[in-house]
């Protein structure tokens, strides 16, 4: 502990001369229908109610472009619960139109064959990439990317009790990761960014009763696979503005 | 506020911290290989890892009948993982690859396969560990456990589970003499008498689990399975990779086989000499 102490304080110094020209913070946040969205909150799709109790994600690889490069390095951010936070460092002299960022968890850190990544069991338990963090399929090495669970009342009683009337989304797979691409919407860069992200979009089209109830393709050969795919493909479409915040 | 150098300097502090706690230092360098062995074992037999209180790694593999079970087949859940023997945890420091799909590395990632939401203690690894919290054996060392810390002495307990000793009476020699004329050490070679190789039985071609396929996504490789060591087997029937085989014949036949009682008899002793077991057969 002293030794960590000790290296703190010798690094203050030169973090203080350290000049970034913008850092930016965002913020992810929830939304169903163009509406704020809560766990447990119950939500209408095709005249069924639904509520979800877990709402958990990686954003990792944010970026500007400054020319053909990437503006700072790989980061993993674990949005869990809807509850989460991540930076994007600027560059000197760029005021970018747009952001960029992946869902999911870059291939290095998640080699399916498992020769390559450093295996999730070695982080401490608060890391991302942590087992720890229940985002890790265990099966086979990897990464679940996106976890979205919940209820749905698929009878129309108005309660949850019956059964089957339960969801589990788990996507995965490096095949499935997906690289968002998002506009700045002003022409200045604002401290602080709401990154919106409406699940009714990304469930928009999606067959949510019988087999698509429950998605957990750890591999491309799964019979879920297909939905798994869908359900990212739509990504882009769920994330789908930058909002300056004050 | 805009996300200043100062936020940033906590954040560092932060993450400095954090890497140090996470790392749990005091109870990974505290411990000595036998403090290590016991606290696996301690947690192998931990019941309150369970969502109810009442299932531990024991609870399938069971010291009885070689850290497996009798069952034919258990761990499977709704997700697509499909059930499958129980595999014998003795030797199985000398695995390269786990499972019978080969999906897992190392005896630290099997044990997260438990400790998952999803998996057969039905608890997040947090919720898990948290429960472990004020056990006596972990109290006397005065530090709380991480799921690193737990996965590792789950692991050192595992690596001291050997092999049975063979006895190599008559009937082994017998035994281990048809074994090679009928080439059976092409796949169940070496001190395990297993390759460490996916192989596809004769008798077992299609069925919803993929075997090796899943995990890799070579077509070759379906319905392919990890080749059990014989030196456990006869411990916990019944045998194969689903516990389609309720006795040695229809092992056999599923290798493609037709087997005479006598070569069927012989086999048997041989397989009890392979376990340590050294009953006469019967008059």
């Amino acid at each position: 502990m002293k030794s960590i102490r000790l290296l703190f304080f010798l690094l203050l110094p030169l973090l203080g001369c350290t000049t970034v020209d913008a850092d930016v913070e965002v913020v992810p946040v929830l939304e169903w229908d163009g509406e704020a969205l809560t766990l447990n909150q119950d939500v209408m799709r095709n005249g069924q109610s639904l509520r979800f109790t877990e709402i958990s994600f990686y954003i990792s690889d944010v970026h500007v472009l400054q020319g053909n490069s990437k503006s700072n390095p790989q980061s993993i951010n674990l949005i869990k619960n809807g509850q989460g936070r991540f930076g994007v460092v600027l560059p000197q002299s760029i005021n970018p139109d747009t952001f960029y960022f992946s869902l999911g968890v870059p291939s290095s850190f998640n080699d399916s064959s498992g020769s390559l990544a450093k295996p999730a069991w070695q982080y401490g338990d608060e890391n991302p990439l942590s087992a720890a963090q229940n985002m890790y399929w265990s099966w086979k090495p990897g990464y679940i990317f996106m976890k979205l669970e919940g209820r749905i009342d698929l009878d129309g009683d108005a309660q949850y009790i019956s059964a089957g009337e339960t969801f589990s989304i788990h996507t995965g797979l490096n095949s499935l990761l997906r690289t968002i691409s998002l506009a700045n919407p002003s022409n200045q860069i604002a401290p602080k960014y709401a990154l919106k992200m409406d699940l009714a979009r990304l469930f928009d089209g999606y067959d949510l009763q019988g087999a698509g109830l429950n998605v957990h393709a750890m591999s491309s050969q799964d019979a879920d696979f297909v939905r798994a795919e869908y359900i990212s493909n739509r990504l882009s479409n769920a994330f789908y503005a930058l909002e300056p915040l004050p | 506020m805009p996300w200043n150098p100062y936020l940033k300097l906590l954040g560092l502090f932060w993450v400095l911290m954090s890497c140090n706690s996470a790392s749990n230092p005091s109870f990974e360098t505290d411990l000595d290989s036998a403090a290590w062995v016991e606290l696996g074992k301690s947690l192998f037999f931990e019941t309150a890892w369970s969502k109810n209180g009442d299932v531990s790694c024991a609870h399938c593999h069971r010291p009885e009948f070689g850290f497996s079970d009798t069952l034919p087949r258990a761990g499977g859940n709704a997700f697509g993982v499909p059930a499958r023997n129980i595999p014998s945890l003795l030797g199985v420091s000398r695995k390269t690859l786990l499972n019978w799909d080969g999906g897992v590395r190392s005896l630290e990632e099997q044990a997260l396969i438990p400790l998952h939401a999803e998996g057969d203690f039905g608890l997040p690894p947090a919720q898990s560990l948290q429960r472990l919290q004020g056990k006596d054996y972990l109290e006397k060392w005065g530090y709380s456990l991480n799921l690193r810390t737990a996965v590792t002495a789950l692991a050192r307990f595992q690596q001291t589970l050997t092999l049975p000793e063979p006895v190599m009476d008559k009937h082994y020699q017998i035994g281990l003499e048809w074994f090679q004329n009928q080439n059976c050490q092409q796949c169940h070679a070496g001190p395990s008498f297993s390759d460490g190789k996916f192989h596809r039985l004769k008798a077992v071609k299609t069925s919803a689990d993929l075997g090796r396929y899943r995990i890799t996504g070579i077509p070759q490789d379906s319905f392919a399975f990890l080749t059990p060591s014989l030196c456990t087997s006869w411990l916990s029937p019944p045998f194969l990779h689903d516990g389609q085989a309720q006795n040695l014949n229809e092992a056999m036949q599923a290798h493609g086989l037709e087997l005479s009682q006598g070569e069927i008899q012989l086999l048997e002793l041989f397989l009890q000499r392979l376990a340590g077991m050294a009953a006469e057969p019967p008059s």
